[in-house]
């Protein structure tokens, strides 16, 4: 398939039942739908089985998207959400906290930091990202949809059907218990090197 | 303003929607508690930090994975009814097409009828009550088959077997009180108030 291929010349193929153009267009948007995954489910192997439901889905509803939608990646991504969010409200009652290892993350590029203020910088987005994953799903799902998914709350209340008050305190409320748990480790690492 | 008031304000005054009375009685606060400072400081550096996050690269093999999950799920079939009209209207519409035929036949038949046309007029309101009754019947069936498939489709198998045993207790119950079969020279009268009303109306003109 030529790299220069655009969604829009794969769908045709993939309604029709076109492996290759299926499996084209599932390897351009995968990292994007793990990604999102991971960030609601916090577990690599959850997120890896959403990632899964999620192709199967858009595979199947194929037929309903329209170029009159916007574009393919964007109308793939709500599919996406929406189907994060269901498996967030399914699970709101079976899931406990979680206490896995922390899962490798790629860090944005450092340029030319210096080495102290580079690992500060490290510490913290390893703390964020731990921290988020370790919160109850109830805080880190509407924090994922603002701060990761770049939501306005408006839409954030309406996908996950709660009051705007609702959504807004709790990602409030996730936002602090992030920083406090940063604060703790600044102290922690305060008290060590005293 | 007290520390928690101070700490519920944070995120509206980072994002500049805090009004301007209670951002400055905010920055009254920050200016005067180190601790407020701080944690307000860390939030700040959360949510940049969250919002600079990079992408995350997918295990090994998802894409290939993924692909061939959505390849080998079943097709999902879209079947549209040739009639546009709903099935619940469809059933009704053959009831009520029944009474309408007792009626008029109640009213354009001969002067005075015979016994035997009497019971056909009565039969037939009493197989249109029953009809009617069925069709609701079917109606749920319908409706508790799609909740089943929706919740197979969803992927909630676990809820599938606790919809399977709701629609379980709902046949036993229907067992305990079953519809009441129209019976073969019974002049029942039907329960329907605009059968009964038909029927009776019908009956009168002829009597």
């Amino acid at each position: 398939m030529p790299l220069n291929t655009t969604d829009a010349d794969l769908l045709p193929g993939c309604r029709s039942g076109d492996e290759a153009a299926w499996r084209t267009l599932v390897e351009r948007y995968t990292r994007k739908v793990f990604g999102l995954a991971y960030r609601f489910t916090g577990k690599a192997a959850e997120a890896e089985d959403l990632t899964q439901e999620v192709f199967v889905k858009v595979y199947q509803t194929l037929h309903r998207y329209r170029e009159t939608d916007g574009p393919f990646g964007a109308w793939l991504m709500a599919v996406a959400r929406n189907h994060a969010i269901d498996h967030y409200r399914r699970g709101r009652q079976e899931r406990m906290r979680r206490s896995e290892d922390p899962f490798v993350l790629e860090t944005a590029p450092s340029g030319d930091e210096h080495p102290i203020a580079e690992l500060e910088r490290e510490e913290r987005a390893k703390l964020v990202h731990t921290g988020l994953r370790s919160l109850p799903p109830d805080l880190r799902t509407p924090l994922v949809l603002c701060d990761l998914q770049g939501l306005p709350y408006e839409q954030i209340a309406a996908e996950l059907q709660l009051p705007l008050g609702t959504v807004k305190s709790r990602i409030n409320r996730a936002r602090l218990e992030l920083a406090k748990r940063l604060l703790r480790r600044r102290a922690d690492l305060v008290g060590d090197a005293s | 303003m007290d520390h928690r008031r101070a700490e519920e304000l944070f995120s509206d005054h980072l994002e500049g929607t805090l009004h301007a009375v209670l951002r400055a009685e905010l920055e009254r606060h920050l200016a005067s508690c180190a601790s407020c400072r701080r944690l307000h400081e860390a939030v700040s550096a959360v949510v940049a930090e969250l919002r600079a996050a990079p992408e995350l690269e997918a295990p090994a093999g998802l894409a290939e994975r993924a692909a061939l999950a959505a390849l080998r799920a079943p097709r999902v079939v879209e079947i549209r009814p040739a009639l546009t009209l709903p099935p619940w209207l469809q059933a009704a519409a053959a009831g009520f097409a029944l009474i309408a035929l007792g009626t008029a036949l109640a009213v354009v038949g001969p002067e005075r009828p015979t016994r035997a046309a009497q019971r056909l007029v009565a039969e037939t309101a009493t197989v249109s009550s029953s009809l009617l009754e069925r069709k609701d019947r079917l109606v749920e069936d319908v409706r508790l088959l799609g909740v089943v498939l929706s919740t197979a489709f969803e992927g909630r198998i676990e809820k599938v077997g606790e919809r399977v045993q709701d629609y379980k207790r709902l046949l036993e119950r229907r067992k305990a009180s079953p519809p009441a079969e129209p019976k073969q020279g019974e002049s029942a009268r039907p329960r329907d108030p605009a059968v009964a009303e038909a029927f009776r109306t019908g009956m009168a003109k002829h009597s």
